[in-house]
């Protein structure tokens, strides 16, 4: 009896430890984008073509691209135009190239008490956001979205700040829990609201404008840096997901029955 | 006689303590020796180092004509086989329990079980072979854990207080496998007891141990007190002391040096106390009466003299002896 | 109320929904904390027993350190262990990063103190009559090791399945180290962190119901182990 047991012991030791057989490629990516579930359909029909494993490794932006300068992944699928520049400007990323985005919403309490509706551009709305009783969660985590929203206040020429500024210091979720709580003002990736969109009571008060897009790239990871990167497979993926099928994969992906990305990349064939 | 062990200027200290000082000791090559002394006198304290357990702080110990040095101690470990007081079992049947030595020594499967059946039949464990260690009454278990050692075949059987805590049928049966062990396994048997009595019902020879050093009578009729020139004062009674000058804490008699009357005695002997007789029993053919007069006093007599004396629990008795008969130390 | 019977119905459904995808996160985790268990308890345990049998100085001290480590947070191991296992670290060749052998070692490391410690107690708490009976009996040092390892085997199953409660019930190595891939370095613990961020509540709290289920199975399993061993 003891024996099976010791062997079964060192099967499932050896089990575990045995090297994956499967090649693997790694994407550094955002949770959001992640969580979008984009990945889940975009990912198999590439893999099964070039018989190479994705591994998706979902973190902030910030994290992400310190993956990527480490190393620790072949390539990235991010949001942060200013960052992804940086990194592509010291040399670690090559070959940025655009693939889709999507695009944030201002989300607030159903009666609207600020009248954001009647704004027909972002920094209008803004504007009547601020000072307004309701007030406005703010992510305050130096995210994608924290960003964007600073941007926002600043082309609108505020500093935001008071007692109708709250910085959340959370994730997406959190932020729009909080907002639902207080029934305040809040800028959310449209991914993330559709995913709430049944648990909380805030609606889309402003959207669709261009300042409010939320473009994504693909980056590789310079192999004259990380020499062991598999950079012609990224290579692939990244040519995979511009392609007419990728870019129709994105197009056609739906939540809850809307579009969540529009296709970017230049069309070039496969 | 041949000698087992040649202790010589041994010394042993606990942290610094000193817990046995013996100048010499000698252990014949056969029979049974007790080791008598109360508790914390450093009888376990000798059995370790017989046992090799650990080596001394100072002195040599010679086994079986060989000077042990620390490095041959797990090989002269193999050739004791030690009982500690109060054995320990390991959580497992009795037959593995047994088994447990061979293993150790790297013996086969099958030969294991042959020897442990050979002892178990041996010790009459046979009922108790299966049965789970931690279910054994105490004198089951210190039965068990002497046929672990025996098993072994060792050249010397060492007991730490194997009479203790066991009932008086049990301490019968120990008595006779103890013989037994002696005479058929030609094994050298060592154990200690607190009770004279004991070790002289089974032991052919005996060493008296006190606070860490032999002393030279056995341990009965041993007194604490104080000296007061010619006198020892034990606080219930006062014992005339021989002229030597010599002084001491502690005084032993030999109990076959207290003369027992019916009246007081007419003689030489300064010593003489009445009291009461609270305790006969009989031990390898004499009687031991015990008295109260002041302190416990033991005296051994043949039957002859105690039916002479026509001797009762309960009889009013006079214990007489020589100042010279004490032992001061 | 609605919160806790949605997780609780979402908790059964889990179950015996036979969910391929479900099953598999549970039997990686099961798998990489297991094998954790295994290779801290081959390194611990030994190392438990020495350090109870000897008598040096600094011993309290190291209890005292190992007592102070048993509290370590699990995200500074895997901020650690990071540091080596990153292609910039010095074990970055390995390219074990983002594998479940790096989230091994991570809850090996991190119930490393645990069973060293609790096999030092669980040594100490054997019966101070046992060494003894080893040495008289002719064990070498090696035997008697063996010996404490059977005499106290409950109190070192104790260590284990402690260091595999901490283990399968961490998320911060396994996230830093493991990087949560689906179908590969997922575990419950990181699952559940990512449902919790996807705002799926019921979800997460079923998955964690689900853990909870599977630890109690295979402690039970353990237990049945032990008790066919005596």
């Amino acid at each position: 009896m003891k024996r099976i047991q010791v062997v079964l012991l060192f099967l499932l030791v050896a089990f575990t430890l045995a090297a994956p057989a499967q090649e693997r490629l790694r994407l550094a990516t955002t949770t959001s984008t992640e969580n979008s579930g984009l990945l889940t359909v975009l990912n198999p029909p590439f893999e099964k073509q070039y018989g190479i494993k994705v591994d998706v490794i979902a973190v902030g932006t910030g994290k992400a691209l310190r993956l990527a300068r480490n190393g620790d992944v072949d390539m990235v699928l991010v949001h942060a135009p200013e960052a992804e520049l940086k990194f592509v400007n010291e040399g670690y990323g090559i070959d940025r190239q655009p693939v889709m985005h999507n695009d944030f919403v201002l989300l607030g309490p159903p009666s609207d008490p600020a009248g954001v509706r009647q704004a027909d551009v972002p920094s209008t709305a803004m504007e009547k956001i601020a000072g307004s009783t309701a007030g406005f969660i703010s992510r305050g985590d130096d995210s994608g979205t924290h960003k964007k929203e600073l941007a926002l206040w600043a082309a609108a020429g505020i500093e935001p700040g008071g007692g109708w500024y709250l910085a959340a210091g959370q994730g997406m979720g959190a932020a729009l829990k909080i907002s639902d709580d207080k029934q305040a003002y809040t800028l959310a990736d449209r991914g993330t609201y559709l995913a709430y969109k049944d648990k909380i009571d805030l609606v889309v008060v402003f959207q669709g404008a261009e300042e409010l897009f939320n473009p994504y790239h693909i980056i590789l990871v310079n192999p004259g840096k990380h020499p062991h990167v598999k950079h012609e497979r990224a290579q692939h993926y990244s040519d995979f997901i511009r392609s007419d099928k990728g870019q129709a994969i994105i197009g056609g992906f739906r939540v809850s029955e809307e579009q969540l990305f529009h296709p970017d990349a230049v069309q070039h064939g496969e | 006689m041949s000698r087992l062990y040649e202790l010589t200027d041994i010394e042993f200290a606990y942290n610094g303590d000193p817990a046995l000082a013996f100048p010499s000791l000698v252990i014949g090559s056969s029979g049974i020796t007790a080791i008598v002394g109360p508790n914390g006198s450093g009888k376990s304290t000798l059995l370790n180092l017989l046992a090799f357990m650990h080596p001394p702080g100072r002195g040599h110990i010679r086994f079986q004509a060989e000077t042990a040095g620390p490095a041959d101690y797990p090989q002269l470990r193999r050739r004791v086989g030690y009982v500690q007081q109060k054995p320990y079992l390991f959580h497992a049947s009795v037959r593995k329990n047994i088994e447990t030595g061979l293993k150790f020594r790297g013996m086969p499967g099958p030969e294991r079980r042959r020897q442990g059946q050979r002892i178990i039949d041996e010790f009459g464990l046979g009922e108790l072979a299966e049965r789970y260690s931690h279910d054994l009454s105490g004198g089951e278990a210190q039965k068990v854990a002497i046929a672990r050692a025996m098993v072994l075949q060792p050249r010397v059987l060492i007991l730490d207080e194997p009479f203790s805590h066991l009932d008086r049928s049990f301490r019968r049966e120990l008595e006779s496998m103890l013989l037994r062990i002696n005479e058929h396994a030609e094994a050298t048997v060592i154990f200690t007891t607190h009770d004279q009595m004991q070790a002289q019902a089974v032991a052919d020879q005996t060493v008296s141990i006190f606070d860490g050093h032999p002393i030279p009578v056995a341990m009965v009729n041993l007194f604490f007190g104080h000296c007061r020139g010619e006198i020892f004062d034990t606080g219930h009674v006062e014992i005339h002391l021989p002229a030597t000058g010599e002084t001491g804490t502690r005084l032993a008699i030999d109990s076959n040096q207290l003369v027992l009357s019916k009246q007081e005695l007419e003689s030489s002997m300064r010593n003489r106390y009445r009291g009461r007789i609270t305790a006969l029993s009989e031990e390898q053919g004499f009687i031991n009466v015990t008295i109260q007069a002041g302190e416990m006093f033991q005296a051994s007599v043949t039957p002859a003299a105690l039916r002479e004396l026509g001797l009762h629990i309960g009889d009013e008795i006079w214990v007489s002896f020589k100042s010279t008969a004490v032992h001061l130390f | 109320m609605d919160y806790f019977l949605q997780a609780f119905q979402q908790a059964f459904a889990l179950i015996f929904s036979l969910d391929g995808e479900v099953y598999a996160v549970a039997w990686t985790s099961v798998r990489i904390s297991l094998t954790a268990v295994f290779f801290a308890a081959l390194i611990g345990v030994p190392l438990g027993l020495l350090v109870s049998f000897k008598r040096f100085t600094g011993k309290a001290f190291l209890r005292q350190i190992l007592n102070t480590l048993m509290a370590l947070p699990t995200v500074v191991v895997g901020l650690l262990l990071y540091g080596l296992l990153t292609r910039q670290g010095p074990m970055g060749d390995w390219g074990i990063l983002y594998t479940p052998v790096a989230i091994i070692i991570g809850q090996c490391v991190l119930i490393l103190p645990i069973i060293w410690n609790l096999s030092i107690s669980a040594a100490d708490s054997a019966d101070p009559r046992l060494a003894a009976t080893c040495r008289a009996l002719g064990a070498s040092e090696f035997q008697q090791g063996l010996v404490f390892l059977k005499e106290v085997r409950f109190a070192l199953m104790a260590a284990l399945v402690t260091g595999f409660g901490r283990a399968i019930g961490e998320v911060g190595i396994a996230m830093m180290l493991g990087g949560n891939i689906e179908g590969f370095t997922r575990t419950m613990t990181t699952a559940i962190a990512l449902e919790t961020m996807k705002g799926e509540f019921e979800f997460a709290l079923a998955l964690g119901m689900l853990l909870l289920l599977v630890a109690f199975l295979v402690n039970a399993l353990l237990q049945y182990a032990q008790r066919l061993d005596q």
